[in-house]
């Protein structure tokens, strides 16, 4: 039942982020109420967790847009297991920080799908210029995003049935 | 060694290697298989869910806050269809006369007709690197790869990938996209291509290899010319904005401003062509 209510938040914040956001017209910036939840994962519940959540929410965006299979697969699971990583090194458990975590993982997040881009030939152009004008940006908005949302997750993560048992694994 | 202990390190470096074969060994399928079919019909349908949401929410704060828009923009909308009719008009007289003509000569032609197939954007890819797009219209409703795709503007792109009831579309801003053209005036060809959002903020596009010669103004139409048999000739691409641009040994280079708004792209069409020769006695 957790996965199943944690596969459904992830499947409700992918359709935010690629149907509802961008009619909203914030200037081309792009946050990710994805990778909000996904940190949120990593925090709560672990490296494997939050990985499996990354190959979760990126098999969806393969699904629809994917140009090869597995490109946000890739992407999405390296990130949910570097932000556990991240989380696990000395982190506290304070939503300013849990914002400031993930706006470091969304740009590790673009920094590898680029890196990804131009394995495959795609131009991505001016690096500098789109970290500046896009990726920052976005990247500071998902941090923003993420600190309401993280906590409101963190009470419902954590009650009642949505309770991971501790079974070792991480 | 103590990333051999870290069982949730191993597990993603094991998923990552599987995700890397199959990323450079097999590529993307143009049809989707059935399990990947049933998987993007059941996102899409929750796409469509909040893309429509979006819409509604969208439309009515936008009619609440300008409720004398839409009395300006009927205005403009009925003056318009009065041209249209007017256009429509001529180009009916144009083309008996043109019947009329090939009649005389015994003109062999192939008569190439278009049907099209209307969708609704869904869903945008959310990434920077890629401009791709989903639509409701899939297999099932005659869509297939490589079919082009066109709003009232111009043109939008071109079929990717389909699933039974979705397709995914590449938009001509796409930096992977290529579509052969030919500027109306001057009938100089050359092919347009995308450009990486970092590099045209505008969501400009640059038509390459043009003649050195050729003698472009701001403002010239470009068109499509059917070359390289993906896109239909005739469509709109865009306009010409910059024609003082950089000009190399393989021709020169100008920025296109796409006919199609892609930001506010709503309702699409897929053109379906079908061709019969048409012998005149």
């Amino acid at each position: 039942m957790r996965r199943f209510t944690l596969f459904v938040l992830l499947l409700v914040a992918v359709s935010l982020d690629c149907s509802v956001l961008p009619k909203l017209g914030l200037w081309d910036l792009r946050p990710s109420f994805s990778l909000c939840i996904l940190v949120s994962i990593a925090v709560i519940y672990g490296k494997l967790s939050s990985a499996l959540a990354g190959l979760a929410v990126g098999l969806l965006l393969d699904v629809m847009f994917a140009p090869v299979q597995g490109f946000y697969a890739l992407v999405n699971l390296l990130t949910g297991y570097a932000a556990a990583a991240a989380f696990a090194y000395g982190m506290r458990d304070d939503p300013l920080l849990i914002g400031l975590l993930t706006v470091g993982m969304h740009l590790l997040r673009e920094g590898i799908a680029a890196v990804l881009s131009l394995f495959m030939g795609v131009s991505i152009g001016n690096i500098f210029y789109l970290f500046i004008r896009y990726l920052l940006p976005s990247a500071l908005l998902s941090g923003m995003l993420c600190v309401p949302l993280y906590m409101l997750l963190r009470n419902f993560m954590t009650a009642g049935y949505m309770r991971r048992r501790r079974v070792g694994l991480d | 060694m103590r990333f051999l202990n870290d069982r949730p390190l191993l597990i993603t470096i094991a998923i990552t290697l599987v995700l890397l074969i199959v990323m450079f060994a097999f590529g993307s399928g143009n049809q989707k298989t059935g399990a990947e079919n049933l998987a993007g019909t059941a996102t899409s349908g929750v796409q469509s869910i909040f893309s429509g949401i979006a819409n509604g929410v969208g439309s009515f704060f936008k009619n609440l806050f300008s409720p004398s828009n839409l009395e300006k923009e009927n205005i403009l909308l009925r003056e318009q269809i009065a041209q249209l009719q007017q256009q429509v008009q001529t180009m009916q007289e144009l083309q008996a006369e043109n019947e009329r003509l090939k009649e005389l000569l015994s003109y062999v032609e192939n008569n190439t007709t278009y049907t099209y197939i209307t969708a609704r954007v869904v869903t945008k890819d959310p990434g920077y690197y890629f401009d791709t797009f989903v639509i409701n219209a899939g297999y099932n409703d005659g869509v297939e790869v490589d079919d082009a795709v066109i709003t009232a503007d111009g043109l939008v792109g071109r079929i990717i990938e389909t699933g039974g009831s979705y397709s995914t579309v590449m938009a001509i801003i796409d930096s992977r996209s290529s579509v052969s053209g030919t500027v109306e005036r001057t009938r100089d060809n050359g092919v347009i291509n995308g450009m990486a959002q970092s590099e045209s903020t505008d969501g400009y596009c640059e038509m390459v290899f043009l003649p050195l010669e050729a003698e472009l103004l701001p403002g010239d139409r470009v068109i499509s010319n059917g070359l390289g048999g993906v896109y239909p000739s005739g469509f709109f691409i865009g306009t010409v904005v910059e024609v003082s641009s950089k000009a190399s040994a393989t021709g020169m280079t100008v920025q296109i401003d796409p006919a199609v708004d892609f930001l506010h792209l709503e309702d699409v069409m897929v053109v379906k062509i079908s061709q019969t020769e048409n012998a005149q006695p």
